[in-house]
């Protein structure tokens, strides 16, 4: 695509959006750096699709203010911001062809005959549907037809696309295939694309940045693997792949932390916390199964413990291993071969981890 | 439009309570009008009359509509909208006309006794077929069975062939199926049937006036009477507001037991 | 055993209709078996009834403003219904019934006395009024059914790719919503153009045909009847099959 448009940074400055007594989005605040990939990451009803919509103009903020290149849009309407959605369920006009579809916003922005037809044929290769401009949506397969709403989105040259779950209707191999090839398109055109999804790992993938959020607010924001190493919240640790989060209490603070859990009978060093704690308070402890070693070499790591396994569960390419330690639960991700090696349901096992593996939030309460 | 249909309805309150003197309508307040309805002889046993004759033509028009839904819905398979089409499509024709088709076929010299006669089953052509209040029970029945078709047929169409399949499985036999299962879970249905081809067959003019003769006046002629021949627009306003509670009541019983009205 | 039922009460609903049309051929004055003689005669006496042929145009002035009226206001009252949820909703729904549920002869009083106190002179306007209040509601219940099932996505799509409000009307939601904005057209237009007693009461002098033929049928048998009767018949037949036909078209197009 040619670079007419030079893309353009999105900020949210405290936007607040209540319907009725609730408040969809309380207080959101960010900035988007003009060409980067965003994904708005959280559960439903999180308010990450309204943020969305917001942007897009299909909803106002009751409070705050939205900028895109610095200049304010809360007071545009839709049709006159230079954004362009992917809808979740693609909205393909259903009595357009493919490229009426395509054909729809330019003919909107009163382009020229001849140079519409040339956008439709560029686009439909960007897209891979060459030769589809004459069919009907319905007659596309699920597939196809999100193309289509991807390529009637860029066809404008928007200076910020943006995407509601656009994957979500898909089947995961297909899934798994457009979030490529959106990544490819996005390192194509080089515009701001911002995407909203309730799935970590199209998240993880696809963003430069992921914005974590819950009940309407931003929990995190930053690179997926700062926010999978780093959590700041017990809530983005569950939600960014998968997490002990241990009820533990701080006993010491300075060079060496170090906490107590499993009712203050264990004790373990944990990592520098990015926030600071004092000595008796209460906190999460965030301990990722993968870091959690087992068997004999798990007694070269800073925190070691006897665990009773309690359950072994075959996984494809790995063993999930359910047990407590002190009478705390704790589940642990191994290979096959190591898993083979020792642990039957009921016996006792060595498991370690390092300090530096423990991640200290405040207790979610 | 909330003008136009709730200013009528509160102006035919108001002139309701008036009354007339001398041809002159006199704004004054009384419920004479009303008490009228029910001591009048004429105006009482018009509204008997109407009563009766809706509630057989209404019972009848159920009565003959529920099989018939059953077969659309249940039967007719490939050809299910068409035959509901042809259904719905006479209710879309003039009302006048319906009716007066019948006078054709019911008259002296109509259809039906001239076949009959022909048949050799009657000497006499039979006189009363036209012009009674069952020639009025015929047309009202007439008139309204795609009414009372439709949602009795909307019902059964929704019901799962998996609840009688069920019924039957469990050792019910086809009347105890039909009892059991199909006739409960169809009453929605045929309580809307019933009570719209009531109300409306309360309310009919045209139809009494084409078929029924005159002799024995139905309620809506009475009322049309008093404006026609003594211009005593309060007591035709007085029986209008009390047939049209009475239709509104009607229905907002019906609308308690039945969630889900879907005529169309 | 329920298929002959079944056909006999398609017998039931059609012959009174064949009846009308099959006499309006038969030479003899009054509608009798069997017909010996066929004859165009009373479609020529009918087409050179001066007044029947005025009452005919009434009603054909009349019944397309109607139809565009209800169909028109229907259309955006319908489209507010359905994309806002709103205490009372459903008594909006319910008065919306109302018109179609009121006996006739209620509302044609009612109006006649409106109009009366108010003093306005009957004329077709009347009429218009009266069967657009009809109109409105049953387009509005139709065009309802199916706009709620209009996707919203559809008309935010056509704002976000630069479409204003109107022009995102006339360009997405129209075109989708057209079957049912033509069958709510056409059976208002039907509605009116048979409907008789409201207009008995407000028309006053003027006629509409439904109404010149209820003065004639009042004097007995008048084989003209039979012979506009067949071409009113016809003329509702179409409209009503082909109303009903895109009012109940299937919902899944958009």
């Amino acid at each position: 695509m040619s670079q007419e448009r030079q893309p353009a940074g999105v900020s949210l400055i405290d936007v607040t959006r209540r319907f009725g007594d609730v408040e969809a989005v309380k207080n959101v605040s960010f900035d988007i750096e003009a060409g980067e990939f965003v994904s708005l990451l959280g559960p439903s009803g999180c308010g990450k699709t309204t943020t969305l919509r917001m942007i897009a103009g299909f909803e106002y903020p009751d409070e705050g203010d939205i900028t895109l290149d610095g200049k304010s849009i809360v007071a545009t309407p839709p049709y006159r911001r230079d954004t362009s959605m992917v809808f979740q369920d693609y909205a393909l006009f259903p009595h357009r062809s493919v490229a009426q579809n395509l054909a729809f916003g330019l003919r909107m922005r009163k382009i020229p005959k001849d140079e519409i037809r040339a956008k439709i044929e560029t686009m439909l290769e960007l897209v891979e549907l060459p030769g589809l401009g004459d069919r009907k949506p319905d007659q596309l397969s699920g597939g196809q037809q999100q193309r289509v709403a991807l390529g009637r989105a860029l066809i404008v040259d928007p200076a910020v696309l943006l995407l509601d779950e656009p994957l979500g209707a898909l089947d995961l191999q297909l899934r798994k295939q457009m979030q490529l090839e959106l990544k490819r398109i996005h390192r194509e055109i080089g515009i701001t694309f911002i995407y909203v999804t309730h799935d970590q790992e199209e998240a993880i993938t696809m963003s430069d940045r992921i914005a974590v959020m819950n009940q309407g607010s931003v929990e995190q924001i930053g690179p997926a693997t700062e926010i999978y190493a780093r959590p700041e919240t017990a809530f983005v640790a569950e939600f960014i792949g998968d997490a002990n989060v241990l009820l533990a209490t701080v006993v010491a603070v300075g060079e060496k932390p170090t906490v107590t859990f499993a009712a203050d009978t264990l004790t373990m060093e944990v990592a520098r916390p990015a926030r600071t704690f004092s000595e008796r308070d209460v906190v999460s402890a965030v301990v990722r199964p993968e870091n959690v070693s087992i068997g004999p070499d798990a007694d070269s790591f800073d925190n070691v413990y006897d665990m009773e396994v309690s359950e072994v569960i075959f996984a494809g390419s790995y063993v999930r291993i359910h047990g407590l330690i002190g009478g705390s639960p704790l589940w642990l991700t191994t290979t096959v071969s190591d898993a083979s090696r020792s642990n039957q349901v009921g016996s006792r096992v060595r498991v370690g981890w390092d300090a530096g593996d423990v991640v200290l939030v405040e207790w979610k309460s | 439009m909330l003008v136009f249909f709730l200013i009528p309805v509160l102006i035919l309150t108001v002139y309701s309570f008036w009354s007339v003197e001398n041809f002159q309508v006199q704004r004054d307040f009384s419920f004479d009008n009303y008490t009228a309805i029910f001591t009048k002889p004429l105006l009482y046993k018009a509204f008997l009359l109407s009563l009766r004759v809706a509630f057989f033509s209404s019972f009848g028009a159920v009565l003959l509509a529920f099989p018939f839904a059953y077969f659309i819905a249940k039967k007719v398979v490939k050809y299910q909208s068409l035959a509901l089409l042809a259904v719905i499509v006479p209710f879309w024709t003039s009302f006048i006309l319906r009716a007066y088709a019948w006078r054709i076929l019911l008259g002296p010299n109509g259809v039906i006794n001239q076949g009959l006669e022909a048949a050799g089953l009657i000497e006499e052509p039979i006189g009363a077929l036209l012009y009674s209040p069952t020639a009025t029970g015929i047309g009202l029945l007439y008139v309204y069975l795609p009414l009372a078709i439709l949602p009795i047929y909307s019902v059964l169409e929704r019901l799962p062939d998996s609840l009688t399949e069920a019924a039957a499985d469990l050792g019910a036999s086809p009347f105890q199926v039909f009892r059991e299962v199909v006739l409960p879970l169809s009453m929605p249905g045929v309580l809307v049937a019933g009570v719209f081809t009531f109300v409306f067959g309360i309310g009919e003019y045209v139809i009494p006036a084409l078929l029924g003769g005159g002799k024995q006046l139905l309620y809506a002629e009475a009322i049309v009477l008093r404006i026609n021949a003594q211009q005593d627009w309060p007591a035709a306003a007085a029986m209008a507001i009390v047939l049209m509670v009475l239709t509104f009541g009607m229905v907002a019983l019906l609308g308690r037991r039945v969630r889900k009205m879907e005529l169309f | 055993m329920l298929r002959v039922y079944a056909v006999l009460i398609f017998a039931f609903l059609y012959v009174p209709i064949l009846t009308i049309i099959v006499f309006s051929f038969g030479e003899s004055v009054y509608p009798t078996l069997p017909i010996t003689d066929w004859t165009l005669e009373w479609y020529r006496t009918a087409l050179t009834d001066s007044q029947l042929l005025e009452a005919l145009t009434k009603s054909l002035i009349i019944a397309p403003l109607v139809g565009f009226i209800s169909a028109t206001v229907g259309l955006l009252a319908a489209r507010e219904l359905a994309r806002r949820e709103f205490r009372g909703k459903g008594l909006v729904l319910l008065v919306l019934l109302g018109p179609l549920l009121v006996p006739l002869i209620v509302f044609g009083l009612g109006l006649l006395l409106l109009f009366s106190s108010l003093d306005v002179p009957s004329s077709i306007w009347g009429a218009v009024i009266a069967h657009s209040v009809f109109g409105i509601s049953l387009s509005t219940l139709i065009l309802y059914s199916r706009l709620i099932s209009f996707r919203e996505s559809l008309m935010e799509s056509a704002a976000d790719l630069g479409a204003a409000p109107a022009r995102a009307f006339f360009e997405v939601m129209l075109p989708l919503v057209f079957p049912a904005f033509a069958a709510a057209f056409l059976l208002s237009f039907t509605l009116s153009f048979d409907e008789f007693i409201v207009a008995w009461f407000v028309i006053g002098f003027d006629t509409t045909l439904p109404v010149e033929i209820w003065g004639r049928l009042r004097y007995g048998i008048t084989p003209e009847i039979n012979a506009i009767a067949t071409v009113v018949l016809l003329v509702s037949l179409t409209l009503g099959v082909l109303g009903q036909k895109l009012a109940s078209q299937r919902k899944d197009e958009s």
